[in-house]
């Protein structure tokens, strides 16, 4: 009996300490885990403070970058440039891209511990600012005649005018290029528009003022418009015309989107939706790009600078030289209308830059393309014609066309072959302070940017998209065109982003 | 029967304490994997937004943003679309016409997006986000992670 009570109370006094030693034990794991949260918590927190540190560092390399180029009139480090931030440490690598664009890498580490560290990398392309996204851009009328296709969109700051049987379309459509874009609309901000008999506007129409008939669009018989016809003011609410007696839209053809008029709508014609009476607002006018000229902005052996009249023989010499191998750029100062830049017979071989910043700009014999090669043909005219910018000594009818910033006679082509079979040169015609005028065959890719526009005979134009971007026009030379963060495996010599 | 006594008191205390760390260590896993789990998705979101080439301003709400963006790793970039969607407690991310997939839940709010024009352009210019989650383990906390984008990518980012 003795040996029993003691052998039970030994087995009692283990009880404690067994219950004692578990709690503990557990208290331990619990308590463990904790101080890994904690230091997991910790861990992670200083981290992601590093990554999110990493992408600014990379950027401060990339605004170095920038101001380097700026310092150094865009020429390029020669290698890859290491700097640090009061974070971290940045590299960056500058690639000096065709056509006044540049390729920025850069990266930014933060963090020395492994464990806490990262690094980022970002790539931004640097290019000349979106400036020209119309096919027709006029700061007066648009009107077109006899046999013009416009592939992508026009743009007045007063009347459009769709001659009979012609057509702005987008670029889907067949008879556009693959590729093309736009969608085939007229704007007429602060005027009407106009289609003639069996014309076609492919896209929206849109005016801002009425003519003497109170409209605002008229469509004649067979013409037609595939977007929507609005007819508005710009006068706020329509106050300018409490009647209603003008912005009438006035249909004998069709209008397949829907028709909105602060007037009436009539016309006999074919309607998907009419909303009449219905005030709405006119498109604000537009200015045209502004162009900075800067010789910093164009390779040293190619720029040619003459001073007219002084040098307007050796001008034409070397044009008469070069004819068929024309490229470079061109910076025409002084001149007028006696001196005019004569690019008759010239084969463009290369982006080609003509900057007249008074003389006119003609070719009454055409101008072609010497090869197939991509290639840029900026002409730009800052002639002012006595007249003022829609001076009507620059018409197309009769002769050549007359006192134009930029006129043109007989197949201004530069194109190796029809549209349809695409183009390899992209042309710009900028003229702010003149018309621009076409006269017979003319037909290609780029764009018209200009006080007034004339059309005549056989002009196609295709809006192409490598006019959207040139040096020198717009606010700021360079701009950020894409800014990409790439993978932080890469380097800055890797390809892939 | 004392001894007993005094041992059922003493394990009642050391059990309650037990419990009390149990359940503290609880929230604290669940805190942490919520943080873990909000850094991830703020910083996705971040990344993919601060890139983002456009964004739907006709669909875009407090909780629901819709944008296309660059995708990582090419060459010549191609973009992707993104759809960030808030309902109820979930937030799901969506890539081109795939499904929704969740990447946050026990949301505090729906109220996720704060969309901010820049001055003198037309426009979203930054995307503030905030997110704040409810623990489930802690009811009455409320974790909170905010961030604004500026979109590198529209006109008035540009330098």
């Amino acid at each position: 009996m003795t040996r029993l009570l003691t052998h039970r109370d030994s087995r009692e006094d283990g009880f404690a300490l067994i219950a004692t030693m578990l709690a503990i034990f557990i208290a331990t794991l619990i308590a463990t885990s904790m101080m890994y949260l904690s230091f997991h918590d910790s861990t992670a927190g200083a981290r992601n403070r590093s990554w999110g540190q990493a992408i600014h560092v990379a950027e401060s390399g990339m605004h170095e970058a920038i101001a380097y180029l700026q310092a150094n009139n865009g020429a390029v480090p020669p290698s890859t440039i290491t700097g640090t931030t009061a974070d971290g440490t940045y590299q960056y690598k500058v690639t000096a891209l065709p056509r006044n664009r540049y390729q920025i890498d850069s990266i930014g580490s933060v963090g020395n511990v492994v464990s806490l560290s990262a690094a980022r990398r970002i790539r931004v392309t640097l290019a000349p600012p979106h400036s020209f996204k119309y096919a027709l851009f006029s700061l007066s009328d648009v009107t077109t005649k006899n046999n013009n296709l416009v592939c992508g969109d026009i743009w007045a700051n007063t009347d459009v005018t769709v001659f009979q049987n012609d057509q702005v379309v987008a670029g889907t459509d067949p008879q556009c290029p693959s590729g093309s874009i736009g969608s085939g609309s007229a704007t007429a901000a602060g005027g009407t528009i106009t289609l003639q008999h069996n014309s076609v506007v492919e896209g929206d129409a849109w005016s801002g003022n009425f003519d003497s008939s109170g409209d605002g669009i008229s469509l004649a018989g067979g013409a037609r418009i595939g977007g929507f016809a609005k007819a508005s003011s710009a006068t706020p609410a329509c106050a300018d015309d409490p009647g209603h007696d003008g912005y009438a839209i006035d249909n004998g053809g069709t209008i397949a989107g829907p028709a909105t008029a602060w007037g009436t709508i009539g016309g006999g014609g074919s309607f998907s939706t009419q909303s009449p009476m219905t005030c709405t607002p006119a498109a604000a006018t537009k200015t045209i790009p502004t162009f900075n000229y800067s010789a910093a902005n164009y390779p040293g052996p190619s720029l040619h600078e003459y001073t007219f009249p002084a040098d307007y023989a050796a001008f034409n010499a070397y044009i008469a030289a070069n004819q068929n191998n024309l490229e470079g750029t061109f910076h025409i100062i002084g001149g007028d209308a006696s001196t005019p830049v004569n690019l008759t017979g010239v084969q463009i071989a290369g982006d080609t830059t003509i900057i007249a910043d008074s003389a006119p700009i003609d070719a009454s014999g055409g101008i072609g393309a010497a090869n197939n090669d991509d290639k840029l043909l900026v002409l730009a005219s800052f002639y002012a014609p006595s007249g003022g910018p829609t001076d009507s000594g620059c018409t197309t009818n009769g002769g050549n066309p007359g006192d134009c910033a930029i006129g043109f006679k007989n197949n201004f082509q530069p194109a190796s072959g029809d549209l349809t079979g695409g183009n390899n040169t992209a042309v710009l015609l900028y003229a702010p302070n003149g018309p621009v005028a076409f006269k017979n065959n003319a037909q290609f890719q780029g764009a018209v940017y200009a006080s007034n526009i004339q059309l005549k005979n056989n002009m196609n134009v295709v809006y192409d998209t490598r006019v959207d971007q040139i040096v020198g026009f717009g606010p700021e030379t360079l701009v950020v065109d894409q800014w990409l963060e790439c993978s932080s495996s890469g380097s800055l010599t890797t390809t892939d982003c | 029967m004392i001894t007993v006594a005094l041992l059922a008191v003493v394990l009642g205390v050391v059990f309650d304490s037990l419990i009390q760390m149990q359940s503290s260590e609880s929230f604290q896993q669940d805190r942490s994997t919520s943080l873990d789990t909000m850094r991830l998705t703020l910083n996705q979101m971040t990344r993919n937004l601060r890139q983002a080439a456009t964004i739907n301003e006709a669909t875009a709400t407090s909780s629901h943003l819709e944008f296309t963006t660059y995708k990582l790793n090419e060459a010549t970039p191609t973009t992707e679309d993104v759809t960030y969607d808030a309902t109820g407690t979930t937030l799901t991310r969506k890539v081109d016409s795939g499904s929704a997939v969740p990447v946050v839940t026990n949301l505090q709010s729906t109220n996720l997006f704060t969309y901010t024009p820049a001055p003198n352009t037309t426009g979203v210019q930054w995307v503030a986000i905030n997110l704040a989650i409810v623990p489930k383990n802690a009811p009455s906390t409320v974790l909170v992670l905010d961030g604004q984008v500026n979109l590198r990518n529209r006109t008035a980012a540009q330098l």
